[in-house]
């Protein structure tokens, strides 16, 4: 056992900063890396870097090429270790932001020393935390770390040095590893009812709220505008197959074992025997650990006639496929995250959208979107929702129509419009600290 | 970037004796403890910054009592056994240890802070010691702001000034009079021990007098004694292992004995390609090595250090590239040596 711990340790007083920009050191994943907690942050960067004296720290050996990616913004982009050595600095601010994913992972080293105000974008914790011990080779302290959460791992899924020998299941679902990172933050930031209900519940008794130098505030995840239309969307279109006649049915984003992929694969053979026009294609990179969409596709459409899996796309490339959606499928299931921006994203295309009825996604609300359960019917209810979608095709017009007054309905869920209540955040927990 | 030739002159003669203070210190609490002047119990270092006096501890454990959380696990290298955490305490989160390990005591240096506020803390805690009769060595640079917080105790426990040059230097009566008229920078006292210290092997330190009149030291230390861990796993790695190391990211910490200006040799094993493009930092101060020379044992860093500055833990981050630390292990510090010139 140790008697040090990277836990819990005090803030010391900060100095005040009469007239000047204070540092603002920002954590975060970073263009151009392929993850969207950077994109989600860089949206924020420019109005940040206005407000603050904006550092960005990358993790150790990713600080050339995000300050490439930056270059010409108004901030600095800084390597752990010069980070490192310029703490303490009771003049600075923090801002962690953190997902449920191993690009976060170098946080975890810091925020519990340094605390800050922390965006957290999932619930669940932990993955994250488990990358991190696998990527620093101390598994063997899992359980611990799991202890330490207030949880008890079962017995049989622990080894004898304390690692997971295997996930279990249903440990996965509960709110995990969020306990710790919110008995270390200075402010927090939840996108979601729903995640702030199961934050609260994770951090059962961590004291939260301003009054107890924890404010903690629900912002919303922004909703960018519809992309302008892409010169060469004609090109993307027709490099993916998709026809002008076609009705096409997407699954956007990373293709993950919680998509539902088999269920949306088995709905649209159902559907394209009546409707041969219909096109489905899975609109991102592949995680064949987890689920092995294109070995599936190709043993249930031995001739090469079934779904495109398209690989990793670049935001252009997603935003013309979403923009020529007739369907699209946003099915994450189970989910612990926020809405992570794909369903926003696909209801500016101005298709229909299908979405799960769990966690945060009913929460946002638009006219083209239907819900759905999980469960024994989720593929009949896939399958009306093409049908619907094919009986009610809009014209060009229409959907143009729909997308304007989707855009206009979301404005003031846009980055800029967001962003003032991230400041007052920001500004109140820097006066809790005071 | 901070160049080789620039690091020593970096400052001018007279405020680098207040840089180079923590050396006199510890070369004299070193050399007090090695001739049997001081009673039972351990010294105590009363600090806000994280430091380490080498010397001191070659003589026997040391405890360090700080003002300020710290945030890094340091370590002593134990004789046949695995790294054992430095012993720290930080005075706000256990009064009651801190308090009885000062009482304790066989000597209580105190580095008095930068800032007033842990001063006035410290001066809490000096007022303790000299209750119980510790001989007490306060120290600083005379500008420091933590300073009017001891008048009160200086003056109630007659602490009298020791020459020591333009640092600013407080002893109770017993130790003033060890210190005798050279005051706390005798050169003459330091070559002494340097010779004990190689004679007994308790310590690889070369003393030379320039021509000067100055004195340069040249101390080769287990790199276990200086490394810092800033994480659970890297502190579990590194007690388990016993090896300076460097996490998975290539991210590590040294902490420089005394916080001088000083030029630093690392030797850093296991790395996998060129490191010459490391990220390395101390303070504001982005450093490039002077030379990377690559033989079959590491790579041989050489740095030139500049002074810690007031307020900062003496600590020196490196980040190495990504593609010098290999898939299945760390690199590590298999050598150090630091090299600093007195004033």
């Amino acid at each position: 056992m140790f008697n040090f711990s990277d836990t819990g340790l005090r803030t010391p007083p900060p100095a005040r900063w009469p007239g000047a920009r204070r540092r603002l050191y920002l954590f975060s994943p970073l263009p151009p890396q392929r993850n969207g907690l950077a994109d989600y942050i860089v949206e924020y960067l420019p109005m940040l870097a206005a407000d603050f004296e904006l550092c960005l720290v990358a993790e150790s050996g990713r600080t050339a090429e995000a300050s490439a990616a930056l270059a010409g913004m108004r901030l600095k982009v800084l390597d752990e270790a010069a980070f490192l050595a310029r703490q303490p600095e009771p003049g600075a601010q923090i801002l962690y932001n953190v997902g449920n994913n191993g690009d976060c992972a170098y946080m975890l080293d810091h925020l519990h020393r340094f605390p800050g105000t922390v965006i957290v974008h999932d619930v669940s914790l932990f993955y994250l935390h488990q990358v991190a011990l696998q990527m620093e080779r101390a598994n063997g302290m899992f359980n611990h770390w799991v202890r330490d959460t207030g949880y008890e791992v079962p017995a049989d899924f622990v080894g004898r040095d304390g690692s997971l020998t295997r996930t279990p299941g249903l440990l996965y679902q509960e709110c995990l590893m969020v306990r710790r990172i919110a008995g270390s933050a200075r402010g927090l930031m939840l996108h979601s009812r729903y995640a702030e209900a199961r934050f609260r519940g994770g951090a059962f008794d961590v004291p939260l709220g301003i009054e107890h130098g924890r404010p903690v505030e629900r912002i919303p995840h922004f909703v960018l505008p519809p992309a302008p239309a892409a010169a060469d969307a004609q090109e993307v279109l027709q490099r993916f197959g998709v026809e002008s006649g076609d009705i096409l049915l997407l699954v956007p984003g990373f293709l993950t074992g919680n998509k539902m992929l088999y269920e949306v694969l088995v709905a649209f053979a159902r559907a394209r025997a009546a409707h041969p026009r219909l096109k489905l294609l899975f609109a991102g990179e592949e995680r064949a650990s987890e689920y092995a969409v294109s070995d599936r596709i190709r043993r249930l459409w031995p001739d090469g006639d079934g779904p495109r899996v398209t690989g990793y796309l670049d935001a252009r490339e997603l935003d013309v496929l979403l923009g020529r959606a007739d369907l699209s499928f946003v099915l994450r299931y189970p989910t612990y995250g926020e809405t992570s921006g794909i369903l926003p994203r696909a209801v500016m295309g101005g298709g229909r959208v299908v979405t799960v009825d769990i966690g945060s996604y009913p929460e946002f609300e638009s006219p083209l979107i239907d819900h759905v359960s999980i469960g024994a019917g989720l593929v009949d209810a896939l399958h009306a929702s093409i049908e619907s979608a094919c009986a009610g095709l809009p014209s060009a017009a229409a959907r143009a129509e729909r997308r304007a007054a989707e855009a206009q309905r979301v404005e003031s869920l846009s980055p800029r419009a967001l962003y003032p209540r991230v400041r007052k955040l920001l500004d109140t927990a820097w006066e809790g600290v005071r | 970037m901070i160049d080789a030739d620039s690091v020593l002159a970096s400052a001018p003669t007279s405020p680098r004796v207040g840089l180079v203070i923590d050396v006199w210190v510890d070369l004299f609490a070193a050399a007090v403890a090695r001739n049997g002047a001081l009673g039972n119990g351990l010294p105590v270092v009363l600090t806000d910054t994280l430091r380490a006096l080498p010397l001191l501890e070659t003589q026997g454990p040391v405890g360090w009592i700080h003002t300020a959380p710290w945030r890094y696990q340091d370590y002593m290298a134990v004789a046949q056994g695995q790294p054992a955490p430095r012993l720290r305490i930080e005075a706000a989160g256990a009064p009651g240890d801190a308090t009885r390990l000062l009482r304790r005591s066989s000597l209580c240096l105190a580095a008095v802070p930068a800032d007033r506020a842990p001063a006035i803390q410290m001066a809490a805690l000096v007022s303790k010691a000299l209750q119980a009769r510790v001989p007490v060595l306060l120290y600083g640079p005379p500008a420091a702001a933590g300073w009017p917080a001891f008048e009160g105790i200086i003056r109630q426990g007659a602490l009298q000034p020791v020459q020591a040059s333009d640092a600013r230097v407080l002893a109770s009566a017993g130790l003033a009079g060890l210190l005798g008229d050279a005051g706390l920078c005798d050169i003459e006292r330091a070559l002494t021990l340097s010779a004990q210290l190689a004679r007994s092997r308790q310590a690889d330190l070369l003393l030379e007098r320039m021509h000067d009149g100055r004195v340069k030291l040249r101390l080769r230390i287990d790199p276990v004694q200086v490394v810092a861990a800033g994480s659970q796993t890297l502190a579990h790695h590194i007690a388990h292992e016993g090896r300076a190391l460097f996490n998975s990211r290539g991210l590590g910490a040294i902490l420089l004995p005394w916080g001088a200006p000083c030029q630093a040799r690392l030797l850093l094993r296991n790395v996998r390609a060129r490191v010459d493009s490391s990220a390395i930092a101390l303070g504001e101060h982005a450093i490039s090595p002077t030379a990377v020379d690559y033989t079959d044992h590491g790579a041989f860093l050489r740095l030139a250090v500049p002074a810690v500055a007031p307020g900062q833990d003496a600590l020196l981050h490196l980040s190495l590239p990504r593609d010098a630390v290999p898939g299945d292990g760390f690199c590590d510090i298999g050598a150090a040596e630091f090299t600093v010139e007195t004033a």
